[in-house]
């Protein structure tokens, strides 16, 4: 058995899950869907975050109660393993849409005269080691990079704020409730998956307890992150005015642009978020190469992290291209994707309500 | 053939997962070729007894030592209490002559006759012989092996054992002070080629009665001998099975230094990376002992090897307890803030420079400009180059001895990159980088860190030429991975930070010294001091 599974403990846990939710929260949404409709993004990703954090507390408690040890053991038996794919999916979409963003920034405003194809390479260049070495050494990679995360956050924020206007944020509600509804759905697909990836290797995590609590810690600390970042970009951007922009939150740092220590900080800080996110891909595609890997039954993570790795490369490359079929594919994945977790986790939650404790 | 079997080793999908992990398991199989993986080689030892007759003993040792072409090895016949025949033997050089003449020869010639039915060799192990360190044995390569190390052994007609006594007396230097990890402050005191002169050393400091050392013969074809120091109850029992597990599992060919030993036994031996920390401080090695750690000393080697370490063990130093705290902590800030700059300034210059120019000032771009105008060398030639040349000045400093050393540092520095800036053959900045980089580099404590940094440099250098920023930062979380993934001896080598440990001492900060010398949680000590 090499599931590169290792040892790890809350801390690690909670940085994994704080940072995956930090970089899904900011840059895993349609925006100019979202923001056409009105400034509510901020409050819908708040409120995104605790739903999925109350499900994920159901999940938890669901593992407990039967005694698994982690979501693998939850999805054994029965339909078990055909729930479990729409689930790796999702965990790959969930890794591929940070990817397709920071590739999408970086072709727009860093490298102009690039293609996609080799700055997704250079993306993949670090994210293959890092899903080959395993949990271990993504969690350790997660706690390394949770400083260099919260200085992205800070300095975005810090470099925004001379532009902040808050009459950026009215009207409030203005597109209504169902719209705010809508977009707290959508949130599900930024604020699950990072509690998902850590309940599917919950067995490395020290104890039971410190799983649960590092997906309950990680999901308040990454969505109260990245609740920041939408107010910001709400206060920084008018809701119609950034539909039109392909990288608000680069767009965000440069909002007030202005040299500092002789050097432009935007670009800095866009290549911090890189480093970050890069890692909460790895931690998504190590979920999902483990989740597949555990309902196969195959020994070895590495033939399936690589497959799995290039499959996000792959879908971040594929949703670059402007053809009409693939941008309503990436539409119905922002609107809908939430459902590729939520069916499967419902149906496994309601089976073991059915079935009572113990396995 | 051991190619393919090592690339089909490598594409087995249920190969098992065999990194060590510390208080897991021990029967991992890692996955890398050498060192500690191989099998244990099957002892070959010569399991004979010592001859009862004389003459079968100059005949083995005749065999053994080649004596008729190998002057070195003395038998010395002579007679014990005037009746017994016996043969005191020694290695020339190796043994003090005046220890054997003074308390073996004149002392057994001398010595009054045994009592009737008196075992010959308890009488004169403890009647005749007036050595301090004494011991029988009826093994033939005990005596072989004591011979070798300087001792002598005296064969006895008829008994079928031998007495070896301590006249170990060969020539060495005597104890030095430290020339590579100098110190302003603190003692001077470094190991010595002499095992027991290290290990007194070491007991020096830790007069304590649970610091143990235990010898070992490594059983390489030099019979090098080395101790296992720890403190009993303190360092972790699994951290000592696991080292003296690749201990057994290690028969080098020859083995010459502790750095030596240190490659064959660590978890990756490819890794740039050392997971032991060479050192030639006592004091160094004492307070390691005293965190919980084991120290290997090597009969030969003046340096003491530490394990297991981790990264932040290599970038401090022992200067950092001796100074008042304030200043302590500022000496690892300009450490830490050196060590940075080493890594990082040429390779983001560079990804400036080449890719990202509009994230430079007007001002500072158009210094650059000016002082690359007549160069003609791109620039990433140039700085590569430099950074070639200033690793060749090094290494010209270090192989020239003394002061022809420093004048070799200052003509490389000065009267070089001054021509070289004269010659446009490169740029002002680019030689400012450089030197800033260099000095950066020396701020390392750790020497095989300091090498390591410099060839990891370069790649990032090639990397920021490539891809600029997006290259570095790749660069960057490539080697953050590679010392996530790594371990000494079962330790994360990011430990205390990553895994954060319990009782971790503070990290950027200098800590309270009355701290010191407590067991380290991610060492998985036994007992706190």
């Amino acid at each position: 058995m090499s599931l590169r599974l290792g040892r790890f403990g809350l801390q690690e846990s909670a940085s994994a899950v704080g940072l995956a939710a930090l970089v899904s929260g900011t840059f895993s949404l349609n925006v100019g869907e979202t923001f056409a409709r009105g400034n509510v993004c901020y409050m819908a990703t708040a409120a995104g975050a605790l739903l999925g954090l109350g499900m994920l507390r159901f999940l938890g408690g669901a593992m407990e109660r039967r005694g698994c040890r982690d979501l693998g053991d939850l999805l054994s038996g029965g339909l078990g393993p055909l729930l479990a794919l729409p689930l790796v999916l999702a965990l790959v979409l969930a890794g591929a849409l940070p990817l397709l963003r920071f590739a999408v920034a970086m072709e727009r405003y860093i490298f102009v005269e690039a293609d996609y194809v080799p700055i997704v390479l250079y993306l993949l260049g670090v994210l293959l080691p890092l899903v080959l070495s395993g949990m271990e050494c993504v969690a350790r990679m997660a706690k390394l990079l949770l400083i260099p995360g919260a200085l992205a956050l800070g300095l975005t924020l810090l470099l925004a704020a001379p532009a902040f206007r808050l009459s950026h944020l009215y009207p409030l509600f203005s597109p209504g409730f169902s719209a705010f509804w809508d977009q707290t759905r959508e949130a599900l697909l930024r604020f699950l998956p990072p509690g998902v990836a850590l309940y599917v290797a919950g067995r490395g995590c020290q104890g039971q307890k410190h799983t649960v609590d590092g997906v309950r810690r990680g999901l308040l600390l990454g969505g109260a992150g990245a609740t920041l970042m939408q107010l910001g970009l709400g206060l920084t951007f008018f809701g119609p005015d950034m539909a039109a922009l392909s990288s608000p939150v680069f767009c965000m740092t440069m909002a007030a642009r202005q040299e500092r220590l002789g050097l432009r900080l935007d670009v800095l800080v866009l290549f911090l978020w890189v480093m970050t996110g890069l890692v909460a891909v790895a931690f998504y595609t190590y979920g999902a190469s483990l989740l597949l890997c555990r309902v196969t039954g195959v020994e070895d993570i590495r033939p399936v992290g690589a497959l799995l790795s290039l499959l996000a490369a792959g879908l971040a490359l594929l949703f670059t291209f402007d053809a009409e079929p693939v941008q309503s594919l990436v539409r119905w994945i922002y609107r809908q994707g939430y459902l590729l977790l939520l069916v499967p986790l419902g149906l496994v939650l309601g089976r073991s309500m059915l079935l009572g404790g113990g396995r | 053939m051991k190619l393919f079997e090592t690339i089909g080793r490598k594409l087995r999908f249920d190969e098992p997962d065999g990194r060590f992990e510390l208080l897991e398991t021990e029967a991992g199989q890692p996955s890398f070729f050498h060192g500690q993986n191989q099998p244990p080689v099957p002892e070959m030892r010569d399991e004979r007894p010592v001859p009862r007759r004389l003459k079968e003993s100059r005949r083995w040792l005749a065999a053994a030592f080649f004596t008729e072409v190998n002057t070195d090895l003395i038998l010395r016949a002579f007679r014990l209490c005037g009746s017994v025949d016996a043969l005191a033997v020694f290695l020339n050089g190796m043994a003090d002559g005046e220890e054997i003449s003074d308390f073996i020869l004149k002392q057994a010639m001398a010595a009054p006759r045994p009592t009737r039915g008196q075992n010959l060799v308890d009488y004169a192990l403890h009647q005749v012989f007036s050595l301090q360190e004494a011991e029988r044995t009826d093994r033939w390569a005990q005596v072989v092996s004591a011979i070798l190390e300087g001792r002598t052994a005296v064969l006895l007609e008829g008994a079928g054992e031998a007495v070896l006594l301590d006249t170990r007396g060969y020539a060495g230097r005597g104890v030095g002070t430290a020339q590579n990890e100098s110190t302003v402050i603190g003692p001077s005191e470094a190991f010595h080629e002499n095992l027991r002169i290290s290990i007194t050393l070491l007991r020096r400091i830790l007069r304590r009665t649970d610091f143990v050392c235990e010898f070992r013969d490594l059983g390489s074809q030099n019979n090098v001998k080395i101790a296992l120091c720890y403190l009993g109850g303190v360092c972790s029992e699994a951290l000592l099975g696991e080292i003296k597990r690749r201990l057994a599992r290690v028969k080098p060919d020859l083995l010459l230094s502790a750095g030596t030993l240190g490659q064959r036994i660590e978890d990756r031996p490819w890794s740039p990376v050392p997971q032991t920390l060479l050192t030639e401080r006592p004091d160094r090695a004492a307070q390691a002992v005293m965190a919980g750690k084991a120290v290997i000393l090597v009969e030969g080697s003046p340096q003491a090897l530490i394990l297991p370490v981790t990264l932040w063990g290599l970038l401090l130093t022992p200067e950092d307890s001796y100074l008042r705290r304030p200043a302590g902590t500022i000496l690892r800030f300009v450490r830490l803030f050196g060590a940075a700059v080493s890594v990082f300034l040429p390779a983001y210059f560079l990804a400036l420079a080449y890719h990202h120019q509009g994230l430079l000032s007007s001002d500072i771009l158009s210094t650059v400009i000016a002082s690359r105008r007549l160069v003609f060398l791109p620039m990433g030639a140039e700085m590569v180059f430099l950074l070639l040349v200033f690793q060749l000045v090094r290494e010209a400093g270090v192989r020239v001895p003394g002061a022809v050393g420093q004048t070799v540092g200052i003509i490389g520095g000065l009267i070089l990159g001054q021509a070289a800036v004269s010659a446009n053959f490169v740029s002002t900045v680019a030689l400012i980088i450089v030197a800033l980089t260099g000095l950066g580099n020396f701020v390392i404590p750790n020497y095989d860190l300091q090498i390591a940094v410099a060839h990891y440099r370069v790649a990032l250098c090639l990397l920021a030429l490539l891809g600029g920023l997006l290259g570095l930062a790749c660069g960057i979380m490539v080697a953050l991975i590679l010392l996530a993934d790594q371990k000494s001896f079962g330790v994360p080598f990011l430990a205390p930070y990553a895994p954060k440990t319990v009782a971790r001492e503070s990290l950027l900060f200098r800590g309270d010294i009355r701290g010191q010398g407590r067991t380290q949680d991610d060492l998985n000590g036994e007992a706190g001091l």
